[in-house]
């Protein structure tokens, strides 16, 4: 990873990772395709609403604005709550910010629900999948280094210099310099 | 402009209308509106006046008037521009054609009648007194958009409202810039204002080759734009020259534009921001523009060079690919009632939620690869480095460019443009931790040299007994820790003098009160600090032990000695100020010229003065001899010398970095 900047959605959904480049529009429309409907990051679980949200260049600076579907989203651990007027507040992104659809408040985060990444450095193109079921501790090895987890939570981003590691419980998503070895 | 007076340039024109203007045998005349010329545009150095040709009345050119009145500038400049223009026209469709270049120098009568014209091929034309006048006979044709006085920007062309519009312009003024790069040039003001329509034959063009440049190894020296349309690296001169990409640049600003609304990145309107010519600043997409052509303008305009297109065949041919491709369809949904149902709960019984599978041919591919590598799968448990193990970091910190103080010295190479805020916060913290470490140290030096020079000069050892000399080092100690609070500095300073002084007249004047004057007086906390450990030794010493072994300093009248090194530490704390790059105060700067330029000379000439009285026997005052004026006083000056060296050294050093960009 070199230190280009260019703004990225990462998206895990039912076990699928996808990654996309959000610099080359203004505006994209989050949600559930359906015959009427096909907004720009579509999600295929039915615990997301067809319009659930949008993310929002203003400017150079991108935002999240959410429309209060029914399961909610939750952005970086906090669940998105609609102010006095009805309407959620535009959230300002940050590199590393978490975003969790269709979770509710307790954030749960499972094959019917979409988890996604903000990040502003340029994201890798190819990633690995590995199987992480059933270990009780993980060590991510990257440049030297090791960083060992026990327990870890479904939803562990762990960051090296050159590499990137997602935990999502069944499956780590590996891109770059970055290895993940598990033990009982 | 010629006298600064529209209206006498149009005095001028129409008289050189009857007598001068011809190509080729081919009259041309002004188009007038009730008598007056028709202004088609004004620039900041020319007007652009309408005109026809005798044998097609009807077929109109643009007369682009430079007047310099009795200046005389590099006329065969102008010359080179034109035979440019005129060859890049000749070579592609999408340049403004120029018909013809006259340069004149007229001389007047009190009415302002012309007395005489003189052409530039005529001898000695140059060394001739006259008003100059360069004009540029060109076709007219119109412009793309206009600007109200309020710089709010209006599109004349419908075209250019949608994608395909723009398209079609990108290619056209892509083609135009094509021959200009090919011939070794480069346009160098590429904006909306110097493109034009041609209606007579349905084509935009390429004009206003004022400051074209030719390049000889394909770069060109540099030239300063303020417009939103220049390239970062000339904006903010970051390389001596620049090349091809350069003009892509604006090329890509002037497609970003006509895709935004005609707001620069990051603006609201056609005044461009700051914010575009930050390192990191991530441009966003042009409001009204496809993906794929927001990719290739954003490309267009990256902040450097190296990322932009090599080539403006390379944009060509990506920008003709957007029309060759068909945007892949919306994709199919089934029509099953799950898809179309409202949200339904996450938490449901795997029994009544039915999740589907989809069926849907996905138009856009997956960004990942299914491989699970087998290496990456778990391995014996002792293969774990424990000691390298900590919890939940969340970065890792890079063994090089650290120092063995832990600070990142990578930052130190980049240039000053390039730092994020947060860096030059960081940078500035790093110098104000050295400086007070450095700071600690000259203190310690000081009080012991102010120790010593008491000891040296003082003959009162007893008097320490008397609680009034208590005072003066409590009152030295609070005086610095305020100056250091920044407080009550002048105020104290005052009550403090007052204090020591009434000391010397109730105790007697000894070295201990005029130097703690001097030391209130200069100001800087260091030496208050060392000046009030000093005396505090001093007076210990008085108290408890014994100085007798220390006499030797006194009979010796070694005193000046530590005058001069007193004056050396002075000196190194303002060096140390500038190489830190805290902040100088007006005070220290009076303090220096007092210090360093007045004291040296002072103390020479008087000891000199003295010398010489006491020759003759005139007079003396053994006190003041005590302390050797005439070699303190070359003491100070070779102090002065070196301190002025060392500043030229932090000089030499600054400008370095500077010319190393």
């Amino acid at each position: 990873m070199n230190d280009k900047k260019a703004n990225n959605l990462i998206v895990i959904e039912n076990g699928q990772l996808k990654v996309y480049p959000l610099d080359d529009k203004v505006e994209w429309e989050v949600g559930r395709s359906s015959p009427n409907n096909v907004p720009d990051i579509r999600f295929h679980s039915v615990t997301v609403s067809r319009k659930h949200g949008k993310f929002q260049n203003m400017d150079g600076m991108w935002f999240y604005i959410d429309y209060n579907g029914k399961n909610g989203t939750v952005y970086n651990h906090r669940h998105l709550e609609k102010g006095l007027r009805g309407n959620v507040k535009p959230v300002p992104l940050g590199d590393g910010d978490v975003f969790v659809f269709g979770g509710g408040r307790e954030e749960v985060i499972n094959h019917k629900t979409v988890w996604c990444m903000f990040c502003e450095k340029e994201v890798e193109e190819n990633w690995r999948v590995n199987d992480s079921k059933g270990f009780s501790k993980l060590s991510f090895v990257s440049g030297g280094k090791t960083n060992v987890f026990t327990g870890p939570e479904k939803g562990t981003v762990v960051k090296g210099e050159n590499g990137i590691a997602i935990y999502m419980g069944d499956l780590t998503y590996v891109s770059g310099d970055m290895q993940v070895i598990g033990e009982n | 402009m010629f006298g600064a007076d529209r209206s006498e340039t149009e005095k001028v024109l129409l008289q050189l209308e009857d007598l001068f203007f011809t190509v080729n045998g081919e009259q041309f005349g002004f188009v007038k509106n009730n008598g007056h010329l028709c202004l088609l545009g004004t620039g900041a150095t020319s007007n652009v006046y309408e005109m026809y040709g005798a044998t097609a009345p009807d077929r109109h050119y643009a007369l682009k008037v430079i007047g310099f009145g009795d200046k005389d500038p590099d006329h065969s400049f102008v010359r080179r521009v034109f035979r440019v223009q005129h060859a890049l026209s000749e070579l592609s469709e999408n340049i403004v054609r120029v018909i013809a270049l006259w340069v004149i120098k007229l001389s007047f009568d009190e009415q302002g009648k012309i007395l005489r014209i003189v052409r530039d091929t005529e001898d000695g034309f140059d060394d001739l007194d006259g008003y100059l006048f360069e004009m540029i006979l060109m076709e007219k044709l119109e412009n793309i958009i206009s600007k109200d006085r309020y710089g709010n920007v209006e599109p004349l062309r419908k075209d250019l409202a949608d994608e395909a519009g723009v398209i079609r312009f990108a290619i056209e003024l892509g083609e135009a810039l094509l021959a200009v790069h090919r011939n070794n040039f480069l346009h160098r003001d590429i904006k909306l204002e110097n493109v034009f329509w041609d209606e007579q034959n349905g084509r935009y063009k390429l004009g206003d080759f004022g400051i074209v440049r030719a390049t000889d190894n394909g770069n060109a020296e540099t030239v300063v734009f303020t417009n939103g349309y220049g390239a970062p690296e000339i904006e903010k001169r970051l390389q001596d020259s620049y090349d091809i990409t350069a003009d892509i640049y604006s090329y890509g600003i002037t497609l970003y534009l006509l895709l935004n609304d005609f707001a620069f990145p990051g603006s609201d309107s056609y005044r461009p921001s700051i914010v575009q010519y930050e390192k990191d600043f991530v441009f966003p997409a042009p409001k009204n523009a496809s993906p794929k052509m927001a990719a290739i303008v954003r490309k267009m305009c990256s902040y450097r060079p190296c990322d932009r297109y090599r080539s403006v065949d390379e944009v060509l041919a990506q920008i003709r690919g957007l029309t060759d491709q068909d945007d892949s369809g919306s994709e199919a949904c089934p029509s099953g009632s799950v898809y179309d149902a409202e949200a339904e709960t996450y938490a449901g019984d795997p029994a009544t939620v039915t999740f589907r599978e989809t069926t849907v041919s996905e138009a856009d591919e997956g960004e990942e690869s299914d491989e699970v590598e087998e290496s990456d799968v778990w391995e014996e448990s002792d293969k774990v480095e424990e000691s390298d193990v900590w919890e939940e970091s969340d970065e890792y910190i890079s063994e090089e460019g650290v120092d063995y103080n832990g600070y990142d010295l990578s930052i130190w190479d980049k240039d000053e443009s390039e730092l994020t805020y947060e860096e030059k916060k960081y940078m500035a913290a790093i110098l104000k931790e050295e400086y007070n470490k450095r700071m600690v140290l000259e203190t310690v030096v000081a009080s012991l040299l102010f120790f010593l020079l008491f000891v040296s000069m003082s003959k009162s050892a007893d008097r320490a007994g008397s609680w009034m000399i208590w005072t003066l080092p409590a009152v030295m100690v609070t005086e610095c820790i305020l100056q250091k609070i920044g407080t009550f500095h002048i105020g104290f300073g005052m009550i403090s003098c007052a204090l020591y002084i009434w000391s010397a007249v109730t105790l007697g004047c000894d070295a201990l009160q005029v130097a703690m004057i001097c030391v209130t007086l200069v100001g800087l906390p260091v030496l208050s600090a060392g000046c009030a450990a000093g005396a505090g030794l001093w007076i210990a010493y008085a108290l408890f032990g014994n100085t007798g072994w220390l006499s030797f300093l006194n009979e010796y009248e070694t005193g000046f000695i530590f005058m001069i090194a007193l004056a050396g530490v002075f000196a190194d704390l303002i060096r140390q100020k500038i190489f830190y790059a805290v902040p100088i105060s007006r005070h220290d700067y009076a303090l220096t010229a007092v210090m360093l330029d007045i004291l040296p000379y002072t103390l020479f000439g008087a000891g000199l003065i003295l010398w010489i009285l006491g020759l003759f026997d005139i007079f003396s005052l053994p006190a003041v001899e005590s302390i050797h004026p005439v070699k303190t006083g070359i003491g100070i000056f070779i102090v002065k010398i070196l301190f002025n060296w060392q500043i030229g050294k932090i000089k030499e050093l600054l400008t370095e970095e500077i010319n190393h960009k």
